[in-house]
């Protein structure tokens, strides 16, 4: 209980501070947050409370978009394209109950899913592991139920069959819960993430196959019907509670998933042989000094920028394969479903939906990754060391504009590959003119992507020392750039009357970038 | 040479970290600056070596009557927490980092021998990727680096924290010998260290510096006298 009680204030107080923070960066409000809102009580009260309601509006309003755009949307953009109207309210429950119940409870477990609040609480407040994870369980659920209430409500109009939706979501997460839990006491591990996320992938798009074809039965289930599966699912709910009162392998599992601290700027990589958590290739110091008398007739800048494309390449290259098998998967399998006949494109509409290229190569461009990567690696060193000066500056931005095009050049050859083999398997006939202009429009978007990114990076320099982001402009042109990749996923146009506009744009990013560079070192600076 | 703060004001936000601070530093001389965690020590070294801004104040450089602001190229820093290209092997870095400073000159591999020699490091340790160094060893590159500039005022952000009792001794050796041509400035909460190589001891306290002549006074005095001096309420 006392426990239960410190666990609640540090999360309030979190929030509260955090709100604090945050208005202490906008203009002219920072001058009203002052050190004493901090230390005073009374207004602690009052900033936990709105940091907490802004946190829970936040959240739902995320969570909502989430679920009415999986569970309406998505489904009835596919019921549309196959039988011409809109899914019934039953499969939408069955799809809420497939996608946001039984799925992800077998995908991932909160219990093992680390975060920044397992390290706080478990290192820096040393909570008994033992109680802070069924605090924590707990507090997953009530929040989940919170967090997805409206959206269920919005959706099924119908507060009996939301309250049961919820019984069964709480109850999916507890069986899972329970199925993690018994896994790890047996096995010392859970299964791999990759591989759960690969099922949960294929029962998805599984799903929704089953819903163009009309195949997934709907839940209408009745005032009696909505209250029994409520009550199963809150006994369900407690034998899980319960189980975990009793779990006795909390502490193995802080250690071995709750022991690494979770860093704003960080560049997930693979983990293999002779490589290590940066994905940095290591040699033997005689390989290492054998490299050096080779290359160190190089000029120094030239020596640094190829030696790290080479002792990171495992990184570099990873993203470069697994782009190009996720686009062949995605044509070849699109391609599959033209020629069945299950999607219904050809030559007279497939225009219409060309803007899905310009998403698909959005999703292509590596510059934000690999400029996260140089910077980590790189340049926040040589800038705290003051060691770049103008020059080397526009030296490594050259470099690495270069490094960004080769890329985007075999990125965008294989692209083109798997579109020639989608055109075949669809037995879709285009004309050379169009061919020709669906690659001159990827490699326009693809130009000013990478060009958009190096301008933003040099021009803002985002990053801090500690390896965060500190500039709001930068996290601001991000959303909005993931908000446009996901625009193009529903725009309806024909994008060859784009290379015009696309055209200047890439020419005007280009003047942009060479006008930074004459004042580039006092814009590429570390932030403090 | 002297290195002149005058009336130096720093703040984040509403806290003000350095109110007013003056003091004279002089060639010749080791400084070991004093002061409670959070008293403004790190801070006071961004200011000199212009890492971060500062609202009011002056850090120059006087040559006999001539004064002129201190610049960057005569200031070099050691931070407490070594930030270097892990990816490159001690080596490949200070070899770049030599020619960096010095762009007119290629270095050749005597030159980089004699720097890693002078900090005993070994040829296995050279050529070894900067990511797998101890703390201890990523800290020596860093003194090296420093080194290898050879500024007029050399800041270090309590610097032999890290290392082993021989390294410490080296480099207690290679300060005293430095500083006939520097000044130099060294934040430490280790006395013996302060006792031991500095000619100056200064309190930061309040945002502001103060002389503290400890060489008239027996090891447990002055121990106690600093002790009280920095509790004192603010």
């Amino acid at each position: 209980m006392h426990n239960l009680l410190v666990y609640l204030k540090v999360l309030l107080l979190i929030n509260a501070n955090s709100l604090l923070y945050y208005l202490g960066k906008l203009p002219i409000i920072k001058r009203l947050i002052t050190p004493n809102l901090y230390k005073n009580t009374q207004s602690k009260v009052f900033f936990s409370f709105f940091g907490t309601l802004l946190d829970l509006i936040k959240s739902t309003l995320a969570q909502t978009i989430l679920v009415v755009v999986f569970v309406r949307y998505i489904p009835l953009l596919l019921h549309q394209q196959s039988l011409g109207d809109a899914p019934s309210i039953g499969v939408e429950t069955s799809l809420f109950v497939l996608l946001f119940c039984i799925l992800p409870s077998f995908l991932q477990s909160s219990i093992f899913q680390g975060s920044k609040g397992d390290y706080t609480f478990l290192n820096h407040f040393s909570i008994n592991p033992d109680e802070y994870y069924r605090v924590k369980n707990g507090s997953v659920l009530i929040r989940q139920a919170i967090l997805l209430f409206p959206a269920m409500l919005f959706l099924f109009q119908d507060f009996l069959i939301t309250l049961s939706l919820l019984g069964v979501k709480l109850a999916c997460m507890m069986v899972g819960n329970m199925y993690f839990l018994n896994q790890y006491r047996v096995k010392r591990r859970v299964g791999s993430v990759k591989l759960r996320f690969l099922a949960f992938a294929s029962f998805v798009v599984l799903t929704y196959v089953g819903v163009y074809f009309d195949r997934i039965p709907g839940i209408y289930p009745s005032e009696i019907t909505a209250i029994v599966v409520f009550l199963i699912s809150l006994v369900i709910t407690t034998i899980g509670l319960n189980y975990m009162v009793h779990y006795q392998n909390f502490k193995e599992i802080a250690v071995q998933y709750a022991s690494k601290d979770v860093i704003a700027l960080r560049i997930s990589v693979t983990t293999a042989l002779n490589e290590d958590d940066t994905g940095l290739v290591t040699s033997d110091w005689s390989a290492n000094k054998e490299y050096w008398e080779r290359n160190k007739i190089k000029r120094p800048a030239t020596y640094i920028e190829n030696t790290f494309n080479d002792r990171l390449r495992r990184p570099i290259s990873g993203f470069t394969n697994q782009t190009i098998i996720r686009n062949l998967i995605l044509l070849v399998g699109a391609g599959i479903l033209i020629r069945t006949g299950v999607i219904r494109l050809d030559e007279t509409n497939l225009m219409k939906y060309s803007p899905i290229l310009i998403s698909l190569v959005m999703s292509m461009t590596y510059g934000v990754s690999y400029l996260q990567l140089c910077f980590r690696n790189l340049d926040l060193p040589l800038l705290y060391h003051h060691l770049y000066t103008r020059e080397t500056i526009v030296e490594s931005m050259r470099k690495r504009f270069i490094f960004l095009v080769r890329n985007g050049l075999l990125l965008l050859s294989a692209f083109a590959l798997s579109l020639f083999l989608f055109l075949q398997i669809a037995e879709i006939h285009l004309t050379k003119e169009i061919l020709l202009g669906f690659m001159t429009v990827s490699v326009l978007v693809f130009l000013v992507y990478e060009l958009y990114h190096l301008l933003i990076y040099y021009a803002l320099q985002p990053y801090s020392s500690e390896l965060s982001v500190k500039s709001p402009i930068f996290s601001i042109l991000s959303v909005l750039e993931s908000l446009f990749g996901v625009y193009f996923l529903f725009a309806r146009a024909n994008i060859l009357h784009l290379i015009l506009p696309l055209s200047v744009i890439a020419a005007g990013l280009l003047a942009c970038n060479l006008l930074l560079t004459m004042f580039i070192d006092k814009t590429f600076k570390l932030r403090y | 040479m002297v290195l002149n703060i005058r009336d130096l004001h720093k703040a984040y936000g509403p806290k003000k970290v350095l109110n007013g601070l003056s003091y004279q530093f002089e060639e010749g001389k080791i400084y070991s600056i004093i002061g409670r965690n959070g008293a403004g020590k790190t801070t006071l070294f961004n200011c000199i070596n212009r890492d971060v801004s500062f609202e009011e104040g002056t850090i120059t450089l006087q040559d006999g009557t001539k004064e002129r602001e201190l610049s960057f190229d005569e200031t070099g820093m050691v931070s407490a927490t070594p930030i270097l290209p892990e990816f490159l092997t001690g080596y490949e870095f200070i070899s770049c980092f030599l020619s960096f400073s010095d762009s007119s000159t290629k270095p050749n591999d005597q030159t980089i021998a004699d720097y890693f020699n002078l900090f005993r490091i070994q040829e296995s340790d050279r050529f070894n990727l900067i990511k797998n160094y101890s703390y201890g060893m990523k800290n020596k590159l860093q003194l090296l680096c420093c080194l290898i500039r050879n500024p007029m005022v050399i800041l270090l952000d309590e610097p032999l924290s890290s290392f082993d009792i021989i390294v410490s001794h080296d480099i207690k050796e290679q300060l005293v010998e430095m500083k006939q041509n520097h000044i130099i400035l060294m934040s430490t909460h280790i006395l013996q260290l302060a006792t031991d190589v500095s000619d100056e001891i200064v309190l930061l306290k309040n945002g502001t510096l103060t002389g503290f002549d400890w060489k008239g006074y027996h090891r447990e005095d002055y121990e106690k006298y600093l002790i009280d001096a920095l509790n004192e309420e603010d």
